[in-house]
């Protein structure tokens, strides 16, 4: 052991050229176990200047020296807290008040697609606070350590063992602590010297510093003065064919054709399919025969002949027969569409009723003057049941007076539909109790009126 | 624990209540650390030549990826296979290959180590930088596939002169976050783990050059007890936070997916089972590349056998799972009833890309089973031929799930057949390029053994105080 | 690893069961029965016997997931070769002897099923199968007769698997034959499968076939999750009431709590991972045929279950369970198991309730009845098959390891 204690003075003598400051001892041991021993002995003897040294975090040790448990946790949770905090409000202010964007019928701020990104800021920020809080407890990057001076001590990230007591520490003496050292049966103790010199910092390295981070600014300032200015000179076209990529666009000139035109116009005579529209009396309820005659301008609602005179539809030349087999299904399906398109403002039973009308009329009544709502013609009063099962199907197409088209909402086959179930309103809103079966006419004249 | 010093023949073979030693051979703290600097300390003119021949060939790939995203910058995207109805063609199964290798890394490094599983010591480092390495290469197709690459901020919320903001409610802009995330997470828990490691390579370092760049690493680590034991809570603390973070990054990958209608991608099993998957083609690529690398690095006491067939086991678990979620997902596209997602699920396996499912099957679900057997999990060569084919399995699960889906909407009139073009191979090809040269580049220049971590499981030598045992 | 202790662990003498808790087993039986009679009793007298029937089936299947857990327990303890847990393992294949007394309580499904009467499950009727097309396309797999079949052999397998265990485990406490834990080993592999796809099944026959037009992959896997956290919520009690007797209270100390509060901890996250992911691609598809479920548990009163669920199953012991303190404190750990063994029971409360009363969560004395009359009836099934065991692997070889055993 003595032999060990002069090799490590004959090493302390080399790093004397200067005057130097004993800045503490170390002492090497030969493996884990025989560290904790030590350890404990040195924390015993009541030593608080003091570290181990280990290539891997030994087991047990941190008991041995007394080391307390770090408050890392809590600077994690911290982050983590305040992750998930700036996600949420990253994405309230976005999507739900900055810039407000309706996507497949979400609500703006919609919690559940909004926990991925919380759970992933909150993870990314407590990550950093881990790592940066933990070289911040343990004042890491320091890259200049007196220890490093000693040869030895290289090994301490391999596989040597060390303790070191530094002169701070207000127990330390000279040679106490040596031989206290070498009580605990070390390999080695080495006194670590510390070079006094007085380095000082260059006067010029100050300005320096502040010249090259306000130079660091300059592109930033660039870069923000950019976006504030408009420009007159065209950008930069990185990848031209990107830019401007050979295609046709909608009412654009174009060089591919003659005539200069990017939209082409049909083909004569083309048909889109589906689109064939030859049966009249099925499409627009005219008759076939007659149908070429017809100016098809004067089915729209309120139209006007070339005079000026209104255009009297009932003399147009009508279906009479609804052109699809008409049987019960027929029937069932028209009330149904009936039901659902027609009844609003017309009525369930066809008198003009519907919840909407009535509405309409409360509201009119009570303003003056205000709207301009018709009252709809009862649908079984003797005009509209004059009239030809075509006018009535042409009524639906192509609406009249204030009743907009339904052509859309409704298609052909549901709309003869409807007007066999109009005819079907329409026998027995004009009907009379005579018509009502013997023994049914009983049973209602029994039943209170409502 | 007494029992450890004690070296069976075969570290495969554990006597209940003896542990089995993670580290082989006559080996003590000082011959480990030798090893695991062989190969980053040598000079140049002894590497190995094996090294510069597999380095030169990965360059020539990596060269080849180059020149595939000019020619993509400049004539578009149009030069992929990419058509309607598959849109998304082979970026996003390359995309979702490589973040999924990506994922048994830091399974290994976080997950195993909460279950205190120390074998993991020996592959972690190496594990985690595959993780890092393919995520790099998974970054780089969504990256490229955006057509105008140098507007790639606008999926960043930016404050931007159009008074836009991104939209928060799309999972594509949910993996942005989880694939940011988790990139900057690896590469923290990376970084932490090797400051010890980077420090012994200062400490032994001999050259100026190479005491000054690990030295500024290694930011002045001493190996001071204090420091370890914050150091050690960090760990535990980033350990238990990537656990969940490496569940939900492939989550969210598979919720790319699964939260759209599409028969055959909205299942609720997806998330579970991406995970799996993951960790499946995941332990697959680090035994692919861990057999090869062991010896190259000259550390087979280090990795062991006993290390592959823990590998193999964990792939023979995660193969079954991922078996499972095809069972499950097949069962219930019945018994939902939907005759879309059944219609889905037959054309999988009998339709026009009846050839990749049955590849994927047979790669997913039976080659892993070879695992059952000891000796194929015994055997390196034999693992990394069944590693290879659980690759190729991967790779066509997700050419499944993306193509076959789409590839037949409820629209027969869009109906469609999906072709990759040779600059897709040429891509697929070149991103293996760039993921090999960084893992030899990694192999050469920074500590490739967690060194730290493995001496702390290592039994301790014999001395006076510890003969009593 | 453990590179300090230099003396031998020895393990105390826990005893039998029935030295510990023997007297408990005929208190059990008449609280069992009077549960079951005073479930009864009120079905019977309000004629509410869906009622009745739903409640005993949510009970039952409380009871099991916690039994499911177990299994899973010893079973992955072995494939994994696991260490720590020696000590505490014999408790756990005691509590697997629970599947007999399971079986058993499953009867009066498997006879109500059998008998036609489909009060529990739509699909067991000719008509509404008939009349549904959905529920048509299903019969063959749902039902009354491979029902039956299905039933039988999941509980065959779990009584035959959780059998195998507690015997081998047992002659070992007279051989300490290293060899019977490799076997053990080798067949906890093949086990783990079938458990798998028997623990799926079951969840899809017994819960989600309560609504037979619904579906979900992830059900499986929801239940297991359930299953899981509820099994460690009761492992930690059992280890509280019995260190409290003073039963192992050296030999199962605060690292071998700080595991199991890990586990639960980690597992309800799980949970909340799986229930979220669940949601979410169903809430986000918004597809009628699928939200119609998670509807239900929306409205009526309803929705305050799943805030329940949200806020009390996730995030509050979340926040209380995260501290490495509480799960080493022997009280707190405790008062966090039956706060989660509690949300576990509105778990399975929201997942199954809501297909009988829509129109809003309602918990009777019909319910208490069930709870206590399943939980009293499945403790004395326990305490009858499994009182003259030991309470601990006492030769277990790894049985060193797990008594010596440190956290980091």
């Amino acid at each position: 052991m003595s032999t060990a204690v002069e090799q490590s003075d004959s090493q302390a003598d080399d790093c004397t050229e200067d005057q130097a400051v004993l800045a503490g001892y170390v002492a090497q041991f030969p493996n884990p176990s025989a560290l904790k021993k030590a350890a404990s002995q040195v924390r015993d003897a009541g030593f608080k200047e003091f570290d181990c040294y280990v290539p891997f975090p030994v087991h047990g040790i941190d008991e041995a020296m007394g080391i307390k448990m770090t408050r890392l946790p809590y600077i994690v949770l911290a982050c983590a807290a305040m992750g998930a905090t700036t996600a949420i409000a990253l994405q309230f202010f976005t999507n739900a008040f900055d810039y407000k964007y309706i996507i497949s019928g979400k609500p703006f701020f919609s919690l559940p697609a909004n926990i991925p990104i919380t759970f992933e800021l909150a993870v990314l920020f407590s990550a950093f606070g881990a790592l940066l809080g933990m070289l911040a407890l343990n004042n890491l990057p320091k890259f200049y350590n007196r220890l490093f001076l000693i040869d030895p001590f290289l090994k301490a990230t391999s596989n040597g063992f060390f303790i070191a007591i530094e002169a701070k520490d207000p127990k330390f003496h000279e040679t106490d602590t040596k031989e206290f050292l070498n009580s605990l049966q070390p390999s080695e103790v080495i006194a670590c010297l510390e070079p006094n010199q007085n380095v000082k910092i260059p006067k010029a390295l100050l300005p320096l510093a502040v010249c090259i981070m306000i130079l660091g600014l300059v592109p930033l300032v660039i870069v923000a003065r950019m976006r504030v200015t408009p420009s007159t000179t065209p950008r930069i076209e990185l990848v031209h064919d990107m830019d401007y990529q050979p295609k046709l666009k909608t009412q654009r000139f174009s060089k591919m054709f003659a005539d200069g035109r990017g939209m082409r116009p049909l083909i004569a005579g083309t048909v889109a399919r589906g689109d064939l529209r030859h049966d009249t009396a099925f499409y627009e309820g005219l008759l076939p025969d007659q149908a070429d005659e017809v100016d098809r301008s004067f089915l729209l609602p309120n139209a006007k002949k070339p005079d000026g005179t209104s255009v009297s539809l009932e003399t147009l030349p009508w279906v009479t027969q609804i052109p699809l087999p008409v049987d019960e299904k027929l029937m069932a399906r028209g009330q149904e569409r009936y039901n659902i398109y027609c009844s609003l403002c017309h009525g369930l039973s066809g008198k003009g009723d519907g919840i909407i009308t009535q509405r309409a009329m409360q509201l009119q009544a009570a303003n003056p003057g205000v709207g301009t709502w018709l009252l709809p013609i009862a649908l079984y009063s003797e005009p509209v049941r004059k009239q030809k099962v075509g006018q009535l199907f042409n009524t639906i197409t192509h609406g009249v007076r204030k009743m907009p088209s339904y052509a859309a909402q409704i298609p052909v086959e549901d709309r003869w539909a409807i007007v066999l179930y109009l005819r079907a309103l329409q026998e027995s809103g004009s009907g009379n109790i005579n018509d009502v079966p013997a023994e049914i006419r009983e049973q209602l004249n029994a039943e209170p009126k409502p | 624990m007494a029992s450890i010093t004690t070296t069976p023949f075969d570290v495969t073979v554990e006597t209940p209540g003896t542990r089995a030693p993670l580290v082989t051979g006559n080996n003590d703290y000082q011959t480990v650390t030798d090893k695991v600097c062989h190969l980053a300390e040598k000079p140049t003119h002894t590497i190995p030549k094996a090294y510069w021949v597999a380095l030169t060939l990965c360059l020539v790939l990596l060269a080849n990826l180059g020149i595939c995203i000019g020619i993509l910058f400049t004539q578009g995207v149009g030069v992929w296979g990419n058509m309607s109805p598959v849109f998304w063609g082979w970026p996003i199964v390359n995309f979702v290959f490589w973040v999924g290798i990506g994922h048994a890394g830091t399974l290994i490094s976080a997950i195993l180590f909460l279950f205190r599983q120390n074998w993991r010591t020996g592959i972690n480092r190496a594990a985690e930088a595959m993780t890092i390495f393919a995520v790099v290469c998974a970054g780089l197709f969504p990256g490229i596939h955006i057509g105008r690459i140098w507007v790639f901020f606008w999926l960043f919320p930016l404050p931007n002169s159009m008074l836009l903001w991104p939209q928060f409610r799309s999972p594509l802009l949910w993996d942005v976050f989880a694939v940011g995330t988790y990139a900057t997470v690896s590469i923290l828990f990376w970084y932490m783990g090797m400051i010890p490691d980077l420090a012994t390579f200062r400490d032994r370092a001999v050259t100026p050059i190479r005491q000054f760049a690990y030295g500024i690493l290694s930011l002045g680590w001493t190996g001071s007890a204090r420091c370890w034991h914050r150091y050690e809570r960090a760990y535990l603390l980033l350990a238990a936070l990537a656990a969940p973070l490496v569940l939900s990054v492939h989550t969210i990958v598979s919720f790319d997916f699964a939260v759209a209608q599409l028969p055959g991608w909205h299942t609720t099993i997806f998330p579970p089972y991406f995970v799996a998957g993951a960790v499946f083609s995941g332990f697959a690529m680090v035994a692919t590349l861990l057999i090869p690398a062991r010896i190259l690095c000259g550390l087979q006491d280090i990795i062991t056998i006993r290390h592959l067939e823990s590998m193999c086991k964990i792939m023979l678990a995660t193969g079954l799972m991922v078996g499972y979620a095809y069972a499950m997902e097949f069962f219930i596209a019945w018994y939902g009833g939907n005759p879309y997602e059944q219609f889905a699920f037959v054309n999988r396996a009998f339709g026009p890309y009846w050839w990749a499912y049955w590849t994927m099957v047979s790669c997913n679900v039976i080659s892993p089973q070879f695992f059952w057997i000891k000796w194929c999990r015994t055997t390196p060569w034999f693992i990394a031929i069944v590693c290879v084919f659980i690759n190729i399995g991967m790779w066509f699960e997700r050419f499944v799930i993306t193509v076959s889906s789409l590839s037949r909407d409820f629209l027969p009139s869009s109906w469609g057949y999906f072709k990759p073009t040779p600059i897709d191979w040429l891509m697929l090809i070149g991103s293996f390029g760039l993921f090999f040269t960084l893992f030899l580049l990694f192999c050469r220049f920074l500590p490739v053994v967690a060194m730290a971590e493995v001496k702390s499981v290592m039994p301790e030598p014999d001395t006076d105080e510890a003969h009593g045992e | 690893m453990s590179d300090h202790n230099s003396h031998e662990l020895e393990v105390e003498d826990p005893g039998t069961l029935n030295d510990v808790a023997g007297s408990l087993t005929n208190k059990a039986m008449i609280v069992g029965i009077a549960g079951m009679l005073l479930a009864g009793l009120i079905a019977m007298s309000s004629g509410n016997w869906t009622q009745f029937f739903f409640s005993y089936l949510h009970n039952f299947t409380f009871v099991l997931s916690f039994t499911l857990g177990a299994l899973f327990f010893v079973l992955i303890q072995h494939l994994t070769r696991s260490g720590w847990s020696v000590v505490v393992r014999r408790i756990v294949e005691l509590m697997t002897t629970g599947f007999v007394p399971l079986a058993v309580l499953f009867l009066p499904i498997l006879f109500l099923v059998l008998v036609g009467n489909n009060s529990l499950f739509h699909w067991n009727n000719a008509e509404v199968v008939e009349n549904t097309p959905l529920i048509k396309h299903k019969a063959i797999y749902l039902n009354a007769t491979w029902f039956a079949i299905r039933a039988v052999a999941y509980f065959g397998f779990w009584i035959l698997c959780s059998r195998f265990y507690l015997t081998v485990s047992t002659q070992q406490d007279q051989s300490g034959d290293p060899a019977l834990s490799l076997r053990m080993e080798r067949w906890s592999a093949l086990s783990i499968i079938v458990f798998a796809l028997s623990l799926t099944f079951a969840a899809i026959d017994w819960i989600m076939s309560l609504d037979p037009e619904w579906f979900s992959t992830i059900i499986g896997v929801y239940f297991f999750s359930n299953s899981v956290v509820s099994f460690f919520a009761v492992l930690a009690i059992l280890i509280y009431l019995f260190n409290s007797q003073g039963v192992l209270s050296k030999s199962i100390n605060a690292e071998h709590r700080h595991d199991v509060g890990k586990l639960l901890f980690g597992f309800n996250c799980f949970w909340a991972y799986i229930a979220f992911s669940q949601y979410l691609l169903y809430w986000y598809a918004n597809i009628p045929e699928e939200t119609v479920w998670f509807a239900r548990r929306q409205e009526n009163g309803w929705e305050v279950v799943s805030m329940i669920l949200i806020i009390g199953h996730f995030v509050i012991p979340f926040l209380g369970l995260m501290s490495r303190t509480v799960k080493r404190n022997p009280k707190q750990l405790v008062f966090w198991a039956v706060y989660l063994l509690v949300m576990c029971w509105i778990d399975l409360f929201w997942l199954i309730m809501p297909e009988v009363s829509p129109g809003g969560p309602a918990i009777g004395l019909i319910d208490i009845g069930c709870l206590l009359g399943i939980v009293g009836l499945f403790s004395y099934g326990v305490l009858k098959m499994a009182g003259d065991q030991n309470l601990v692997a006492k030769r277990d070889p790894r049985l060193p390891e797990s008594l010596a055993f440190h956290n980091i």
